[in-house]
């Protein structure tokens, strides 16, 4: 499945924007932001779809990438649990699956912990576990207690009767 | 910003009008409805 992110990239293709505009496009499924962003830097792909951070590290690094635009500006994750608990900070010394270290769903959970007083170094166990999908299938197999897994999962995951947490509300 | 449409730099440069078509055809999908 691919993330909510990329739904409009999806939807060109599939309904013919791309080619009504003249491009042809063949869509790929990276699961993995670093990786995602060596392809684009090596040139195996033209452009991604996703991956922020990926955007910031490759200027950093010296690999000039621009962004053309983005249509959220809502992080799309929601953490599920399989133990209900209150608030995040009750995820002290749980695992929690991520997609990789330095990747969005790392980054996110990082700030959602430690806006919970917790410190994500030393009070959780973090597992690299891929996607959403993969990391909703570790959930169900019980190897991990928590994850961020894309919001487009929600009814799966309530129907699976995980719990849903979610992080402190942005001031307005 | 989340999800961002990322691109080299320089393929920006040499070929801005393909870009301008993918950006176009991006925000067409983003007003896509199922009942269109």
């Amino acid at each position: 499945m691919f993330p909510t992110v990329s739904f409009p990239v999806f939807i060109a293709q599939e309904k013919g924007f791309f080619e009504k505009n003249g491009l042809k496009a063949e869509i790929i499924r990276i699961n993995s932001e670093p990786t995602t962003y060596q392809a684009l830097i090596s040139g195996d792909i033209d452009a991604t779809s996703g991956a922020p951070t990926g955007l910031v590290q490759s200027n950093l690094q010296g690999v000039p990438v621009v962004s053309l635009g983005s249509w959220d500006n809502l992080v799309s994750y929601t953490v599920a649990t399989r133990e209900k608990i209150g608030d995040l900070s009750q995820l002290k010394r749980e695992k929690i699956g991520i997609n990789r270290l330095g990747g969005k769903s790392s980054l996110i959970l990082r700030v959602m912990l430690e806006d919970a007083g917790l410190n994500t170094t030393k009070d959780v166990t973090l597992l690299q576990l891929g996607g959403s999908q993969e990391r909703l299938a570790a959930l169900m197999r019980g190897g991990i207690d928590a994850a961020p897994v894309d919001f487009a999962f929600e009814p799966k995951m309530k129907q699976l009767g995980f719990f849903l947490v979610t992080g402190k509300k942005l001031p307005s | 910003m989340n999800g961002p449409l990322t691109v080299k730099a320089a393929s920006l440069q040499s070929n801005r009008p393909k870009w301008v078509r993918f950006v176009k055809s991006y925000l067409e999908a983003t007003h896509y409805h199922d009942n269109q």
